[in-house]
């Protein structure tokens, strides 16, 4: 805490200069209303009522930067002229928007004149130069979707939290201009922070040459600029539900948001929002029922259970003015993820699955400061991230209170040893945890497949914190030129334990506890400018990047990595049209995982243990993209954009010596995505819009994740030579070659349909569609047992999928509060997909001779009778009712209907039709 | 519609939410029909050591999972008529430990459940590495060490092992001290002595009780005040008094018979005598007992009628008298006669063959 203070404190004492991502720019020309109107030089131009202000130039032009993303008020006056104000102008983050002025001439002093909501047009502005994909909040409370994340997934080339066919991890979020990252285990765990969409002024996606202002990602920006408070209270309290569903669409969800802003003593605005999701199912599948009338997800509900989350995110942000020309903005977030994991290998003693928990926290403060004279603005920003990472055993069962809530944290088995970083305890077996054994609670009975008595005993637990430190400052250089510069700090603190098979002592088969922690830093500098010549922009920068890993290891000094990244853009207005080409490498350091011994119970990779590598380089991407962008009328765009991307450095796993389990990361993955995307929007205005975007796509690479064993050579079984085969790039794991989105909203007029009891019924709807198809991702074929991969990774392809979501809201007036009711169905056509197969048979099913084998082989291990005592004996399978369920005659057909109940297909389904329904108030 | 909106609010919420499928416990469910006597267990390997609980409502047991490949032996409850078993203390799998391990005589009082331990290496025939246990009587509940075993006495005698451990009071078990543990099997008794543990402090301590080296057997009286025990190759029933060290001799089966075994509640005495047994000098441990299981023996005390109680195809071990009397069970292993015969038809000779593993039964007084 005092640290944090303490961060506080420096960002108070100084403010310089520049924007970052959360914050954009307006310019325009202001001149005399009337046909052929002359530049008016040296009128003032004031955005929110003084905080920005500047003069016109000698050709009327006027330029204000670093602008927070929302909207704003723009006032412009002139000697002899009749002031002109503009009270709702949205400032999109990191876009130029053109606003131009015509004041007409005022002898008499006239009242001022004010335009209320002027739509501005920034799709033709060259200065633009990003693939960006903005949602606003306005946005994402009229769509199917529940949080930011949902949102972006809507967007052209994502494909989940992958972008433009790379890895998960290789995105960055940036937090109101701050950069936000899990480097720890962005690649394979979550952020640990999420921004409930109540507190955005907007979000959005960038997945083209980025400013060389940001860093630590080679395939995307998350960009997520949060709104201000506003000057009079207001708020919205919200309720969703599946409740009334009935057993076949209730999965156990409860929503609750609370949000509220306002004004504060001393100029302080508040904005606080509350935002707590329970879902009993929290990943409910399509998949169909079984067959078996003794298999108990047969009938009733189609909830899978000990499969619920919780999740919780709180945030307030302050926003505090510090004199004329300073403002403060304080942001708190904080998350909790807790999940039960379902385990089909425990559909029966469902408690002893596993539990994962996932905590975050985070603070970030920004100094905003003009400077008047030089216009220069510049930006201090601090900021503090802990994540904290759980997963194991629970100590109890969940106690639900209220659907799926339990408020409170379920415990795990263990979990003081691994904050200890206890190895000494951790070495032995872990108290608490005894081995599992065949489950007796099955419907069929016998010691076959499904685990009993206690779980799989794994425990690992990780946290990252992170003292981030930015300062941006923009200068003005000449009348259409911007210089951009700044730099960041990062301390970083990174502790992991991995413990697999914790009721075994450490020996023999169970590798070592894999434990570390280390304290390493990151920073960069970076210079841009920008400047524009008539029809011509060119965007420029130079970003350096170096991040020093682990600094624990006794006698090994960390290793610093340093690398320069260029970026450039060059865009040009056409007829009608603006064409943009861009270059750019892009760096990010490796997740921090790498640089530490893994280890995993997953002999679908071959092993169980890889070496860390702390000696681990960047991750790098080249990227070339041209892009598009026509107006074609007033109110709908088109964007098409093609691109290269060359990947480089990106982590794998290469063997470390003849042992099959043993390897160790290594930068030696390397690989191309190529793609072009069209996106054309039609503006939401006389009662709808639309949005569709198409990408093609292809991303191949060496390796698929960075657990695959790259074999950089071969022995030669016969002649014992080492050869190097041809590095062969196969699909990766997000290489979608088509998608397909198509977004369209509308509203019903306000006086539409007959009036009946005093209300129009049809009047005032509002109803969004959002219909998705995208072809099938890849997959690796392997052998029976999954250890070996056959042919080439990932040449097999899942079907395609399609869902069609819907949300319909009708506004109404509860009393004295405004509000809505709405219905929100996601796959309302209940499509079933098929997201995975199984990697030996290419299907969702097993064949059903290899189902009769694997039965055979566990009845063979396991023949002995079952005596009526046992808690295995089922009466009616003992046929001569001799007290024994025995023989073949008995026996075999329990193992073969335990066979068709384990390996039913589950989690090879995506989401069935899921309807909720809410209701929200504003007040 | 400001009061049909918040209705709707409020029945939305009151609405509960569907319930995923649960994990019902499954089995053969109450009592298998027939009897009396029950046969409590079908298990085709070793059941015994049985213990009541303190109500009588359940029996505590010692079975043999006979799918564990290292056949280990846990603690088991079932309910007092029979039906399914629940398991409440397992060892480690083979494939976790590399041992086969048994956990046996299962004593239940006041909540808490005192079991033994041993373990038997992959290739050793005879068990070691005993040790007693206490625990919660809950499944799977943490068990704490309450004594390791060998230790040696104040006579210098080591003591390898416990045999039938049961509680004394709340706060002292009782067990006998087994020598020569080892090689010590189900069917023999070395030299022996019976131990009192007193748990009620911080610290366990022993006692021993004197003048019972060899015993062979040992009961506790319900109500701690006397132990009821046996000794190797003896044809009596003894009876000590634990503040007084009185013994006295509460029934003599008689020369040339061996009792084991007794149970006493009220004017009732259980033993198992005759059967399949032998005491011969086995150097280097002198007097050996040897056990394979005999005829179960109500005696009325004081004046000693004596009533075969058993069936003539089995033969029994350690009785285990309810709480109060009224049923008792006890370890029945099946018993095969056979008549060898010569050409002529004429009986040479009768072989009789015991099954090794038994199973229990429930008899009514």
């Amino acid at each position: 805490m005092r640290r944090l203070l303490a961060g506080f404190a420096v960002l108070l004492l100084g403010a310089l200069p520049l924007g970052a991502q959360s914050v954009g720019v307006v310019t325009g020309v202001v001149r005399e209303a009337g046909r052929g109107g002359q530049p008016l030089i040296g009128a003032r131009v004031s955005v929110d009522n003084g905080r920005f202000v500047t003069v016109t130039d000698a050709r009327g032009v006027y330029r204000v930067r670093e602008l927070v993303a929302g909207w704003h008020a723009i006032r412009v006056a002139a000697i002899g002229y009749r002031p002109q104000s503009r009270d709702s102008v949205l400032i999109r983050a990191g876009q130029t928007t053109p606003l131009d002025f015509a004041l007409q001439a005022d002898p008499v002093g006239l009242e001022p004149l004010e335009v209320i909501a002027e739509r501005v047009d920034s799709v033709l502005d060259p200065l633009a130069i990003q693939d960006q994909q903005r949602f606003t909040a306005e946005d994402i409370r009229r769509l199917p979707v529940s949080s930011v994340e949902e949102a972006i997934a809507l967007s052209s080339g994502a494909v989940g939290e992958s972008y433009r066919g790379g890895r998960l991890g290789q995105q960055a979020f940036i937090l109101d201009g701050l950069g936000l990252k899990n480097q720890l285990d962005a690649s394979t765990g979550s952020l640990g922070v999420r921004l409930p969409p109540d507190m955005l002024a907007e979000a959005s996606l960038i997945t083209n040459g980025f400013s060389a202002r940001y860093g630590q990602a080679v395939s995307a920006l998350v960009n997520l600029a949060t709104r201000d408070g506003g000057e009079r209270w207001s708020g919205r309290a919200a309720y969703e539900t599946d409740r009334p569903m009935g057993e076949n669409d209730d999965f156990g969800l409860d929503r609750f948001v609370l949000g509220a802003d306002g004004p504060l003593p001393a100029g302080i605005r508040l904005l606080a929002v509350s935002d707590l999701s329970g879902r009993l199912d929290a990943d409910p599948v399509n998949a169909p029922r079984p067959a078996e009338a003794r298999d108990p997800r047969s009938r009733g509900s189609r909830m899978l259970p000990h499969n619920s989350a919780e999740q919780a995110d709180v945030a307030a942000k302050l926003t505090i003015p510090l004199g004329a020309r300073q403002t403060l903005r304080i942001l708190g977030l904080r998350s909790v993820d807790q999940r039960l994991l379902y385990d089909q290998a425990y559909k029966y003693d469902q408690d002893l699955a596993p539990v994962r928990r996932t905590t975050g926290y985070l603070v970030n403060g920004h100094l905003q400061r003009t400077f008047p004279g030089p216009d220069i603005t510049t930006d201090l920003r601090v900021g503090y991230f802990d994540r904290e990472f759980l997963r194991g055993t629970a100590t109890d069962d969940p106690d639900y209170r209220f659907g799926a809530f339990t408020g409170t944290f379920i415990g795990i088995l263990g979990e003081d040893i691994a904050r200890r970083l206890d190895t000494a305890a951790a070495n032995a077996p872990l108290p608490g945890l005894i081995a599992p054994t065949w489950s007796d609670r099955t419907p069929w009975g016998v010691p076959a497949f499904f685990l009993g008595r206690a779980s799989r005993g794994g425990l690992s637990w990780n946290q990252f914190r992170e003292w981030r430190t930015r300062l941006d400052a923009s200068i003005p250089a000449g009348g259409n030129t911007d210089l951009y510069f700044g730099g960041e700090y990062s301390a970083q603190h990174v502790r992991t334990f991995q413990r697999i098979q914790g009721y075994l002592p450490v020996g023999d088969s169970v590798p070592a506890t894999a434990v570390s922690d280390f304290t390493p830093w990151a920073g960069s500098l970076y210079a841009e400018a920008q400047g524009r010549s008539n029809d011509l922009a060119l965007t420029i920068g130079m970003r350096y990047d170096q991040f020093s890993g682990r600094d624990d290891l006794p006698g090994k000094a960390a290793k610093t990595q340093r690398a320069l990244s260029p970026r450039l853009a060059v865009s040009t207005v056409l007829k009608g049209a603006t064409f943009v080409a861009s270059f750019g490498k892009f760096r990010q350091a490796p997740d921090y995982q790498y640089l530490v011994d893994a280890a995993f119970d997953d002999t679908t990779r071959t092993g169980r243990f890889r070496a860390g590598n702390p000696d681990l380089g960047f991750e790098e991407s080249t990227q070339y993209e041209f892009s598009l962008r026509i107006r074609p009328t007033p109110l709908t765009s088109a964007r098409a954009n093609l691109y290269v991307r060359r990947l480089d450095g990106l982590v794998a796993s290469v063997p470390l010596s003849t042992h099959p389990d043993s390897s160790i990361f290594g930068n030696v993955d390397a690989g191309s995505v190529k793609g072009i995307e069209f996106l054309v929007e039609r503006e939401f205005a006389r009662g709808w819009g639309a949005r569709v975007s198409y990408a093609l796509q292809e991303a191949t690479a060496n390796s698929s994740d960075a657990f695959f064993i790259r074999r950089g050579f071969e022995i030669d079984p016969v002649t014992g030579d080492t050869t190097f085969p041809a590095k062969v790039e196969f699909p990766l794991d997000f290489d979608r070659r088509h998608s397909l989105t198509a977004i369209v909203t509308g509203t019903t007029s306000p006086r539409l349909g007959p009036m009946l009891l005093g209300v129009r019924p049809l009047a005032g709807f509002e109803a969004t569609a959002i219909f998705r198809y995208a072809s099938g991702l890849p997959f690796s074929r392997t052998n029976t047992a999954g250890d070996s991969i056959l042919g080439l990774p990932n040449d097999g392809r899942l079907p395609s999928t399609s869902v069609l979501d819907v949300l319909l809201r009708r506004p109404l007036r509860f009393g004295a509060v405004g509000g809505s009711i709405y219905l929100d169905v996601r796959n309302i056509l209940n499509r079933r997909n098929v997201i995975a197969v199984r990697r030996d048979t290419g299907k969702v099913q097993l064949t059903e001779a290899k189902m009769q084998e694997l039965a055979d082989s566990a009845y063979q291990a396991n023949p002995s009778a079952i005596p009526y005592e046992s808690p295995r004996y089922r009466g009616w399978a003992d046929l001569d009712n001799n007290g024994y369920v025995d023989g073949a005659a008995e026996l075999q057909p329990l193992f073969l209907a335990a066979a068709r109940d384990f390996f039913q297909p589950i989690f090879y389904y995506g989401a069935p039709r899921l309807v909720r329904i809410g209701m929200e108030f504003t007040f | 519609m400001r009061r049909p909106g918040w209705i709707l609010l409020l029945v939305v919420v009151g609405c509960a939410h569907s319930e995923p499928f649960g994990d019902p416990v499954r089995g053969g469910g109450g009592p298998r029909a027939g009897g009396p006597p029950v046969r409590l267990t079908y298990n085709i390997g070793q059941d015994g050591t049985a213990a009541w609980a303190e109500d009588g409502a359940f029996i505590y047991y010692s079975a043999q999972d006979s799918f564990a490949s290292d056949k280990d032996r846990c603690i088991v409850r079932m309910a007092a008529g029979g039906g399914s078993r629940v398991p409440l203390a397992c060892p480690e799998p083979l494939t976790a430990n590399g041992l086969t391990e048994i956990f046996d005589q299962p004593a239940p009082r006041a909540g808490r459940l005192a079991y033994a331990s041993s373990e038997l290496g992959v290739d050793e025939h005879a068990p070691y590495r005993h040790a007693i246990w206490l625990m919660p009587d809950a499944p799977f509940a943490a068990p704490t060490l309450a004594l390791a075993f060998p230790y040696f006495t104040p006579s210098g005698a080591s003591h390898d092992a416990p045999i039938d451990l049961q509680w004394l009071t709340s706060g002292t078990l009782v067990f006998i001290g087994a020598e020569n543990g080892c090689c010590r099997k189900d069917t023999m008794r070395f030299g022996e002595q019976i131990v009192l543990l007193d748990l009620s402090g911080p610290t366990p301590v022993r006692s021993f009780v004197p003048s019972t080296t060899r015993a062979s057997a040992v009961q506790a009286a319900a109500d701690g005040s006397a132990l009821h025990y046996t000794i190797a190759g003896d044809s009596r029933v003894y009876r000590r008094v634990i503040a007084t060290g009185i013994v006295d001799t509460l029934h003599d089966f008689g020369p040339g018979r061996v009792a084991r075994d007794p149970q006493v509640v009220g004017t009732r005495l259980y033993a198992i005598v005759d059967g399949h047994d032998g005491f011969t000098d086995l150097p280097p441990f002198y007097g050996v007992q040897i056990d394979y299981g005999g005829r179960l023996i109500r005696v009325e005390l004081p004046g000693g009628v004596e009533t075969d109680v058993g069936d003539p195809l089995h033969l029994f071990k350690r009785p285990r008298l309810a709480p109060g009397g009224g049923r008792l069970v006890v370890e029945a292993y099946p018993m095969s006669i056979t008549e060898l015969l010569d050409s002529t038809g004429t009986v040479v000779a009768v072989d009789t063959t015991v099954a090794r593993w038994a199973d229990l039964w429930l008899m009514e007084e």
